[in-house]
C-alpha cells in the first residue's frame, strides 16, 4: 500500500530517470566493427536478431565540416508521434563533452579533448508525445550524439577510447548487426521495467564512426518490441549525410530561453 | 446546473461505465477474504456500522495517498440532498433524484480529487488521477439500495467492462472503461470503478491513468483505505471543504 501511494512521484521520476538512464547506461555496452568487420562474428543474436542492412559498410574515410548538428537526425525524420525533448537537446561544448560518461574526471576530457582535436558535439533526445506509456505500445526513445573531431586520426583515437569505455561494462551485450561505416559497435542493456507495467525495459546502442565523426544512436524501449534495428537504421541515415548520398541540413535552433529581469 | 454540482458527480458520471461484482450476488467475492489482482489475500469485515455524520470523514485524504498529489480543490466540496439531486445523467429529472434520495435516507456526501504532480506528462509515466466520492444513508438498507442503483447507473454505461476484484466493504464491484486519450498523445485513457458499501457508506473510488499501466489495484487501494476509516481502522478527520473558498477581498486601508 506505501509504495503505491508514492506511485506517482516515483512514476514521474521513473520517467526522468529512465530516460536518464539512457544516457548513462546505454553507452555501457558497445562491441567493435572496425573497418567493415561483420561483428556477428562475434556476437550472438539474441531472441530478437537484427534484420537491418542498410547503410554502407566501410568505404570513404570522409571528413566532414561543422557544425555537428548538420550530422544528426531531424524531428522530420522520425514518425509523426515524436517531438523534441528539449532539455536533452543541446550543442556540446570542450567543457560538457569533457564532463560527459566519456571520462572519469574532466581533466582527462580535457586533455583528451585537445589531444584528439574534438570541434563540435551536439546531442538530441527524441520522445514519443505518449512517453513511457506509448513505450508499453512499442515505441521507443531516440537519443544522437554527434561528435566532430578535426581529422579522422583523432576521431580514430577518440573511437577506440570511447569503444574502450562502453566494452568496460559488465552489464552489456554486443548485439550481432550488419557492420556500418569506418567503425561500428552495437550494445544492448536489459534493466527495469517500463514504467510501472511489467514489461522489461531495454537500451539499444549503436555506434560508428565515419571519417573524422563519431555518431551514437540509442533507443529505449520494450523487450518484446525493440531489437537493434531502430538504433541501426537511424545510424544509416546519418551515415548517408555524411556520405553524401542523403541531404543534411541543420535543426531549427531552440529559443533560449530569457528571464525577464536578469538582463537577457 | 452550476459547473461545481457537474464536478460533484463527476467520479460517477464522467466516465461511460464500469463495474464488476465483488458482492455476495454476483459470487465474485464474499464477505471473509478475498484476492486482489495481485494475487494479495485480503481479510475483509463482515461489521456493518452505522457511521455518522459528515461522509467527508470516511474519505481519502492527500496525506493517506503519499506524497505526489496535489488535491483538486475546485472538485472537492459537501454535497447535500438537493445539489445531488440535481445531477444529470444519475438521474432522469431533479424531481426523480429527490424521491430517490429521500427513499434512501440520504444524509450527505462529500467529493474530492487527487491530481498527481506532473499531471498529464506523469500520467504517461505511469501516474494516475484519483476521484473518490463518500455517501452516507439513513441506514444500511438506504445504503444498499443506492449501492445497488450507482452499479446499475455505471453498468449501463458504454464500453464499461467488469473487472474482478478482491472484496471490499460489505459489498463491492468495480468496472473498467477505455475511452478518449491522454492530452497530448494518442495512448487511450483508462477508468476504473471501484464502489463499495459499508454500513450506511457507500464510497465511489475511480481513478483515470494511461491504458498501459493502469489495473484496478490503484481505484481498489483507495476504496480500502476509505473503508478502513468506515471500519476505524485508519485515523479520520474532517477535511476543510475547498470548492467554496473565495479569495478574500482586502480590506481599504483608511
Amino acid at each position: 500500500m506505501k509504495r503505491k501511494r508514492q506511485q506517482p512521484l516515483l512514476f514521474l521520476g521513473a520517467g526522468l530517470v529512465l530516460i536518464a538512464m539512457g544516457a548513462v547506461v546505454a553507452f555501457l555496452f558497445l562491441a567493435n566493427g572496425d573497418d567493415g568487420v561483420d561483428v556477428s562474428k562475434t556476437v550472438s543474436e539474441g531472441d530478437n536478431p537484427s534484420k537491418s542492412t542498410s547503410g554502407t559498410a566501410g568505404g570513404p574515410e570522409v571528413v566532414s565540416n561543422g557544425p555537428a548538428t548538420k550530422w544528426s537526425l531531424l524531428l522530420g525524420e522520425l514518425p509523426p508521434n515524436y517531438e523534441v525533448d528539449v532539455s536533452n537537446t543541446f550543442i556540446q561544448n570542450i567543457s560538457t563533452f569533457s564532463s560527459s560518461y566519456w571520462f572519469k574526471t574532466e581533466k582527462e576530457g580535457t586533455d583528451r579533448g585537445a589531444e584528439w582535436r574534438i570541434i563540435d558535439g551536439f546531442q538530441t533526445l527524441y520522445q514519443p508525445k505518449g512517453l513511457a506509456a506509448e513505450v508499453a505500445q512499442g515505441s521507443y526513445y531516440v537519443r544522437v550524439e554527434t561528435y566532430l573531431f578535426q581529422n579522422a586520426d583523432g576521431a580514430k583515437k577518440a573511437w577506440a577510447h570511447y569503444d574502450n569505455v562502453l566494452k568496460s561494462s559488465s552489464t552489456s551485450t554486443p548485439v550481432k548487426t550488419k557492420a556500418l561505416a569506418n567503425d561500428s559497435s552495437a550494445y544492448e542493456i536489459i534493466s527495469g521495467t517500463v514504467g510501472p507495467s511489467e514489461i522489461v525495459a531495454v537500451f539499444h546502442r549503436f555506434n560508428f564512426r565515419r571519417g573524422n565523426t563519431i555518431v551514437s544512436v540509442q533507443t529505449w524501449g520494450g523487450k518484446p518490441f525493440v531489437n537493434i534495428d531502430p538504433a541501426r537504421e537511424i545510424a544509416a541515415i546519418i551515415d548517408a549525410k555524411l556520405l553524401g548520398t542523403r541531404p543534411a541540413s541543420e535543426p531549427t535552433p531552440i529559443p533560449t530561453p530569457s528571464f525577464p529581469g536578469l538582463g537577457n | 446546473m452550476s459547473r461545481r454540482l457537474m464536478l460533484a458527480v463527476c467520479a460517477l458520471t464522467l466516465t461511460p461505465a464500469f463495474f464488476a461484482c465483488g458482492d455476495d450476488d454476483a459470487g465474485a467475492v464474499t464477505g471473509g477474504g478475498g484476492t486482489k489482482t495481485t494475487g494479495q489475500t485480503v481479510a475483509v469485515s463482515t461489521a456493518s456500522p452505522k457511521l455518522a455524520t459528515p461522509a467527508s470523514q470516511y474519505s481519502v485524504s492527500v496525506e493517506d495517498l503519499g506524497t505526489g498529489w496535489i488535491t483538486d480543490i475546485r472538485g472537492t466540496f459537501v454535497i447535500d440532498s438537493a445539489r445531488y439531486a440535481q445531477t444529470q445523467r444519475l438521474f432522469t429529472s431533479e424531481t426523480e433524484g429527490l424521491k430517490l434520495l429521500r427513499d434512501w435516507g440520504y444524509q450527505g456526501g462529500y467529493e474530492t480529487g487527487y491530481v498527481p504532480e506532473g499531471r498529464d506528462q506523469s500520467v504517461l509515466n505511469g501516474a494516475y488521477y484519483v476521484f473518490i466520492e463518500s455517501h452516507l444513508f439513513g441506514d444500511e438498507s438506504g445504503a444498499q439500495k443506492a449501492f445497488d442503483y450507482f452499479i446499475q447507473f455505471v453498468g449501463k454505461a458504454p464500453g464499461a467492462q467488469p473487472v474482478s476484484i478482491a472484496a471490499v466493504g460489505n459489498k463491492s464491484a468495480a468496472f473498467v472503461t477505455t475511452t478518449g486519450t491522454i492530452t497530448g498523445s494518442t495512448v487511450k485513457a483508462t477508468y476504473h470503478h471501484v464502489i463499495t458499501r459499508r454500513g450506511n457508506l457507500v464510497t465511489i473510488a475511480l481513478t483515470k491513468g494511461a491504458e498501459s499501466f493502469m489495473k484496478s489495484d490503484a481505484a481498489w487501494d483507495v476504496a480500502q483505505m476509505a473503508d478502513e476509516k468506515a471500519l476505524g481502522e485508519r485515523k479520520t478527520s474532517v477535511p476543510t471543504p475547498t470548492g467554496d473558498y473565495k479569495t478574500p477581498t482586502p480590506a481599504p486601508k483608511p
